[in-house]
């Protein structure tokens, strides 16, 4: 009789602790899974002097998108965004011209620097096969 | 004899319960270990085996500062944190253009009185001078006059007159910086000259930061300081980092060349780096302090590879000035130093050490120094 019983229980605690291990596996993975879906969506992060101006998820771009990002005294820089998921700046008021000659970026980890405006223009993901296979470049 | 059928009997059901009752303990276990191994497996997949990133950028020293560091738990945010204020207390103590800075007051100081400057400034310093010595002259902590004269990567760059460059020149001699070690002190012996440690000092704060990371626990590391890099260990998964050198003649982003790394620096100087036009001439930022001119001794670019970010950073300007063979002369009689070099005829010297190492792309000229055989790559 007291046998039953205590096999009773036992099944029932080992139903809960399997439900329960189940259930934080099942949520970990969904959280991941959620994750993975958030930084696969490429965008493209704007920062003046270090401080973040705007975030354009691609996905949000339809034909080109302007952006005039302002920087210090008074200069803007000109970055346009594609549709089909490329950044460039078209124009900068700055002396040397590197930012607008950088050309167009698309691959996570790609920036576009205008040193004199203080203006960095990168895309951001998951580094997947399109990534650069190099970690950083010495110039 | 009833008594002890009595405990036979007792002993027989005692023996029973022990017998479930380790039988319903074992059955606990068994959950708890298949708990367990549930927790730790997704645990393992979550965030255990693999360790956290942590990416900022920010300017600092004039140019673009980016540190990626990995470690387990929360230990790389901090760390990268406090990388990146061993940097803006670096460039605090040796911009020229900070007027609070050592180095202003060492410069408005100039002529006068020795100045107390903190030991790291100090000890930039006293390495700077050291190259100095080792370059003969041709690496100058003191070319603060002539770089103020050109403004090359300021609004107000120009092409100065020879009577200003002789004017300049004469006060340009790293012999008068007077360093002294026990008293603390930095002095320039005539009125006018000015320190610019611009060649050193990023260098020095990369290797600042490593320093700060690796302290937080970081095995993994990539520091990038307007293009000087600095790798702590290797990649998370083991392999070596794997950083280009900038192709001379195209975009900034382009490579010609790959070098697989562990715990090193890679520096570059390059006359694509910062320049100004003017008369349909170029005038790059690379001011040779014999001539007061930017450098003319056939290199395009001077790569060179070294442990430390502060020797990486003073032999990239040493290498450039001193010329493809002077140069590479200098590098092979440094233990665990390596260059890579572009001249303007579109050669790439490479130091014998990075034979097997390096992977330049194709259509180059290579030419290992000191080995006599050319290669077409």
């Amino acid at each position: 009789m007291d046998l039953r019983t205590f096999r009773k229980a036992d099944l029932i605690l080992a139903l809960v602790i399997i439900g329960a291990a189940a259930a934080i596996v099942a949520g970990q993975s969904l959280g991941r899974s959620r994750q993975e879906g958030a930084v696969s969506a490429r965008e493209v992060v704007i920062e003046v002097n270090g401080q973040h101006f705007r975030t354009v998820p691609f996905s949000q771009v339809t034909g080109v998108m302007t952006v005039d990002v302002p920087a210090d005294r008074g200069r803007t820089v000109v970055v346009e965004i594609t549709e089909d998921g490329r950044a460039r700046v078209r124009a900068s008021d700055c002396p040397d011209k590197v930012c607008v000659k950088t050309g167009w970026i698309e691959h996570p980890g790609e920036v576009i620097v205008c040193l004199p405006n203080r203006v960095v223009v990168k895309i951001q993901g998951a580094p997947g096969a399109l990534g650069p296979a190099l970690d950083g470049i010495a110039y | 004899m009833t008594w002890n059928v009595h405990i036979k009997y007792e002993g027989r059901k005692r023996l029973r319960e022990v017998a479930r009752h380790s039988w319903a303990l074992s059955r606990t276990a068994l959950c708890v270990f298949v708990l367990l191994t549930a927790l730790v497996g997704a645990g393992c997949q979550g965030s255990g085996g693999r360790p956290n990133a942590s990416v900022r950028t920010g300017f600092a020293l004039g140019t673009l500062v980016q540190v990626r560091a990995y470690a387990q738990g929360e230990q790389a945010d901090e760390a990268v944190r406090e990388a990146f204020a061993r940097i803006e207390e670096v460039e605090a103590l040796m911009s020229a253009n900070v007027p609070s800075s050592d180095v202003a007051a060492v410069n408005r100081k100039a002529g006068g009185l020795p100045t107390r400057v903190a030991g790291d400034t100090l000890y930039v310093v006293k390495r700077a001078r050291e190259y100095g010595d080792l370059s003969h002259g041709r690496f100058d902590a003191a070319i603060g006059p002539l770089v103020r004269l050109w403004g090359i990567g300021t609004d107000h760059a120009k092409v100065p007159s020879p009577e200003e460059i002789a004017a300049a020149r004469s006060l340009v001699d790293y012999r008068d910086v007077e360093v002294n070690e026990s008293a603390g002190t930095v002095r320039l012996r005539k009125a006018g000259m000015a320190l610019d440690l611009g060649a050193i000092a990023k260098g020095f704060a990369a290797d600042g930061a490593a320093e700060a990371l690796v302290k937080r626990g970081v095995k993994s590391a990539f520091i990038d300081l307007g293009g000087n890099i600095l790798v702590v260990g290797s990649r998370p998964d083991g392999s070596p980092w794997r950083v280009g050198i900038q192709d001379p003649w195209s975009e900034r982003g382009a490579t010609f060349a790959v070098v697989p790394v562990r715990n090193m620096a890679v520096v570059s100087s390059g006359i694509y780096e910062r320049f100004f036009e003017q008369g349909g001439r170029r005038y790059h930022h690379i001011i040779d302090p014999d001539t007061g001119y930017p450098a003319e001794t056939g290199i395009v670019s001077a790569t060179v590879l070294a442990r430390h970010a502060v020797d990486a950073d003073a032999l990239s300007t040493t290498v450039f000035l001193l010329g493809p063979s002077d140069g590479m002369k200098l590098i092979t009689r440094l233990a665990g130093v390596e260059a890579v070099v572009v001249t303007d005829d579109r050669q790439v010297i490479i130091s014998p050490g990075l034979r097997g190492v390096i992977e330049v792309s194709r259509g180059w000229t290579v030419r290992f120094y000191g080995l006599e055989d050319v290669q077409e790559s």
